[in-house]
């Protein structure tokens, strides 16, 4: 892919935005844009508007948290494919199997790190991981 | 706080600054707490599943920017750090709560975490606060900052405004 990959974060955190912006940016991988959505309903306006290529999402959000958006997503058959990657501080392994159950691409707990969210794009998007 | 959550905390708090943002902290007693001379950042959350109640994080404000700074790979003085400072603490506070309900109660429950809210108070509030039976002090190089978990409901998370 030429042009770099569309990325949506999803997330009310701005700190946590930046980090995710900060790796991918220094990851060496072709990113086209960065989006970024506050909640969950943020997000699926963005999403709709244009088909991302990678969602990170947060569960805890106002307004609309992560579950919710997921299962819109997973809902919707013109972005059910869209790999969504859930980063968030969730320790229940009955609500984590469930966000597997509904597809998500990855679940990874905070605090984590940079190289992390680097490993976890190239190898969900098919890029090499230099 | 009884003292398997006191032991929790504990052992959390300092973790997750240590994993989070390379921060180390020390545990000192409440009561040999003095606040820093300057303004603390308070940040606050409620939670609720098989236990309901609060968590509340207070820093001094140049810890707090140390702590955004950290998260972000900034220096302290940059102005993206003083920008991300509340926010980076209700981060943090936000992590350190998830991590302490799981070792509390372990991975089977599910708890349902509310957005961090944040806030600022004078150094002799946080003195009070110290006081109070269910906050735990820290040190960070010395800089004194504190940490409140109440398994209790309701938790009002600004009642440390009104003591």
């Amino acid at each position: 892919m030429s042009a770099g990959y569309e990325i949506l974060m999803v997330d009310d955190s701005r700190t946590v935005k930046s980090v995710i912006t900060k790796c991918l940016t220094l990851s060496g991988i072709a990113i086209a844009s960065l989006r970024e959505a506050g909640n969950g309903k943020e997000g699926l306006d963005l999403a709709r508007e244009k088909k991302p290529d990678l969602i990170f999402a947060d569960l805890n959000m106002p307004v609309m948290g992560g579950l919710e958006m997921i299962a819109a997503l997973k809902d919707d058959a013109s972005l059910r494919d869209v790999p969504i990657v859930v980063i968030s501080t969730e320790g229940s392994e009955e609500r984590i199997g469930g966000l597997k159950e509904r597809g998500i691409a990855a679940f990874l707990r905070k605090p984590f790190r940079p190289e992390a969210i680097k490993a976890l794009v190239a190898q969900i998007l098919g890029v090499e991981n230099g | 706080m009884d003292d398997r959550q006191r032991t929790a905390v504990l052992s959390t708090v300092p973790a997750i600054l240590e994993q989070q943002a390379f921060l180390f902290a020390d545990a000192v007693s409440p009561g040999k707490f003095k606040a820093q001379g300057e303004e603390y950042l308070a940040a606050t959350l409620v939670f609720d599943g098989p236990s309901r109640g609060g968590a509340l994080a207070a820093f001094p404000e140049s810890l707090a920017r140390e702590l955004a700074a950290n998260l972000l790979g900034a220096e302290p003085g940059d102005e993206k750090a003083a920008k991300h400072a509340a926010d980076a603490l209700g981060e943090f506070l936000n992590v350190a709560c998830g991590h302490l309900l799981t070792t509390l109660f372990g991975t089977g429950p599910a708890f349902n975490l509310g957005a961090p809210r944040t806030f600022g108070f004078p150094s002799a509030v946080a003195d009070l606060l110290a006081r109070k039976s269910d906050v735990l002090a820290f040190e960070i190089d010395g800089v004194p900052i504190l940490f409140q978990a109440c398994f209790c409901a309701p938790f009002d998370p600004e009642e440390v405004l009104h003591a």
